[in-house]
């Protein structure tokens, strides 16, 4: 990623999106193999301790969720959330920490009167922003949203897009957006990564992705969207594979309208088509 | 409602266990005080049991003894049992397993049986007894605290709280054990129920206390019982209905308490 843009990674439920975000930050559960490398600012977060890492987490790089209903302790108030945040990281004196975390609520468009209110006493909308109000309260550079506004209605939604896009520049933050949406990709992204069963098979810039598709499955996403006129709705053949046991050469053969017998045999290398612009296939030149 | 009822019963007995042997003599509860097996009458409320003991006198310094024991029984099996849960459920591994199989094994005994047989080692007394006590009920407090760690442990909260970079530390204090004390005065007011019973019992087989203790429900029962067939009632009612009305009255509370607490983690978790 570079500094400052907008990435998002886009797939299908079970691609592998949200492992993608916990990876990166180190939460996934106890005995996950990691493989490969996550390079962040030169350093290697896979090589790093325990602690190390914890220092990252919140200061350098957030993650939020997708469900902010269940996210928050229901058993501690709001300031208690943030104040137990900034204390884990920075030596601040309480009431510093304090008025951090009421700017930090302000700049959400909450009332700071609510700060001592318990998390059962705000909306959907209200707990997703203030996930997002916890996650920069520390001013980290990288934030992950994992599908941020899936479980929110739209007029939320665009509430919190417009909030994310506003703090990236106020804060020189660089986003990685997670979302099976392709309409917020196209109005908020300035790169596209499509993951497909737990691999990334294509990568470019917004244009690039939408307007000239190499990979199949990136063309076949995008002609899943309902047609504004037409109403028409294409779906792509089959289900997506199961991870354990996925298919042999390209994942995407059984289900791809292109396959020829290399696609079986040989997995498809990432290559650079056009500048900035990669897939995983055989045949990507033949979508150029 | 029934938690109120148990709680006034249970307030009830501190209170007598407390101010009840400041204003009533132990002199009464030592043998011979008065002539034996005399029915209750005005200067005896209770009557005199076979050794010529104020059976009234008997039943209010009881009521501290049996108090006592329960005290330390419950809390030193709380104080001992909570924290270990909670590593337990929160750590996992091999420390967990070990422990799990430790805490079951103390489980399978018989309560009363074991607590007879740790009286028998390490002797007589209100403290031996407690101790005693405390250790068949660990188990309990051990596995509880250690269920509801290992369900809180899984909440999305605790994720996320993982992403912001909170210690572990500060997760099994703050978030897990916060959640998990709700379910610990359940517990105790039910083991506490248990433990009067548990007393007596070892009493009743005349283990455990010293002979001249001024007061002993259990040990009142079971001398109380010769003299049964010979229409001699109130020796034995009374430290029985003692025993009973404890009982019940911690079981109220903590039946109570559980009506209260678990329609609230209920709804939390829906």
């Amino acid at each position: 990623m570079q500094e400052g843009e907008t990435l998002g990674v886009v797939g299908e439920t079970g691609c592998g999106k949200s492992t993608l975000g916990k990876a990166i930050l180190g939460i996934l559960p106890a005995r996950t193999l990691v493989a490969g490398k996550i390079l962040f600012r030169g350093r290697d977060l896979t090589q790093l301790s325990n602690l190390m890492y914890r220092r990252i987490r919140g200061e350098e790089i957030a993650l939020i969720f997708q469900d902010p209903m269940t996210r928050l302790n229901p058993l501690m108030r709001i300031q208690d959330h943030f104040l137990e945040e900034i204390h884990a990281h920075e030596s601040v004196s309480s009431t510093e920490a304090r008025t951090r975390a009421r700017e930090a609520l302000v700049s959400m468009g909450i009332h700071e009167t609510r700060i001592r209110n318990y998390p059962h006493e705000f909306s959907g909308g209200m707990r997703q922003r203030i996930m997002i109000a916890l996650a920069l309260v520390l001013k980290p550079s990288l934030l992950i949203a994992d599908e941020p506004t899936t479980s929110l209605d739209v007029i939320v939604e665009a509430q919190i897009l417009d909030i994310l896009q506003d703090l990236k520049e106020a804060y020189h933050m660089s986003l990685l957006l997670i979302t099976h949406n392709l309409g917020i990709v196209a109005e908020v992204c300035d790169r596209v990564a499509v993951l497909y069963a737990g691999k990334l098979v294509e990568l470019g810039s917004v244009r690039d992705i939408f307007h000239k598709p190499l990979h199949p499955y990136t063309q076949g996403l995008l002609s899943s969207v309902i047609h504004l006129e037409t109403k028409e709705l294409h779906s792509i053949e089959g289900s997506p594979p199961d991870l354990i046991a996925p298919p042999s050469g390209c994942r995407f053969h059984p289900r791809c309208s292109y396959a020829e017998p290399i696609c079986t045999d040989k997995i498809p290398p990432l290559v650079e088509f056009e500048p900035g612009h990669f897939a995983a296939c055989h045949f990507g030149d033949k979508f150029l | 409602m029934l938690s109120w009822i148990g709680l006034g019963t249970l307030i009830a007995f501190i209170f007598i266990g407390i101010f009840g042997p400041v204003l009533v003599s132990v002199d009464q509860t030592k043998a011979l005080a008065y002539p034996i097996l005399l029915p209750p009458s005005l200067q005896h409320w209770m009557g005199t049991d076979g050794i010529g003991r104020d059976v009234f006198a008997r039943v209010i310094w009881g009521t501290r003894t049996s108090l006592e024991i329960m005290a330390i029984g419950a809390l030193l099996a709380l104080i001992a049992g909570f924290p270990l849960g909670l590593l337990s459920g929160f750590v996992g591994g091999k420390l967990d397993r070990l422990l799990v199989l430790v805490m079951d094994s103390v489980y399978a005994f018989p309560g009363l049986l074991l607590a007879a047989l740790i009286a028998a080692v390490i002797g007589r007394g209100i403290f031996n007894i407690g101790i005693a006590i405390t250790v068949i009920y660990i188990p309990l407090y051990f596995r509880v605290t250690r269920n509801q760690t290992l369900s809180t442990r899984e909440e999305l909260y605790v994720e996320a709280a993982r992403a912001l970079g909170a210690r572990s530390r500060t997760i099994m204090l703050s978030y897990i054990a916060y959640n998990v004390v709700i379910v610990i005065p359940v517990i105790f007011s039910l083991s506490a129920a248990d433990t009067i019973l548990t007393a007596a019992g070892l009493s009743y087989l005349g283990l455990g206390l010293e002979i001249d203790i001024p007061g002993d429900w259990g040990r009142d029962l079971s001398d109380a019982q010769r003299f049964l067939g010979s229409g001699i009632w109130w020796t034995s009612l009374f430290p029985g209905l003692m025993i009973i009305l404890l009982t019940i009255g911690l079981s109220f509370l903590g039946e109570g308490l559980n009506d209260i607490v678990n329609p609230l983690l209920k709804k939390e978790r829906g």
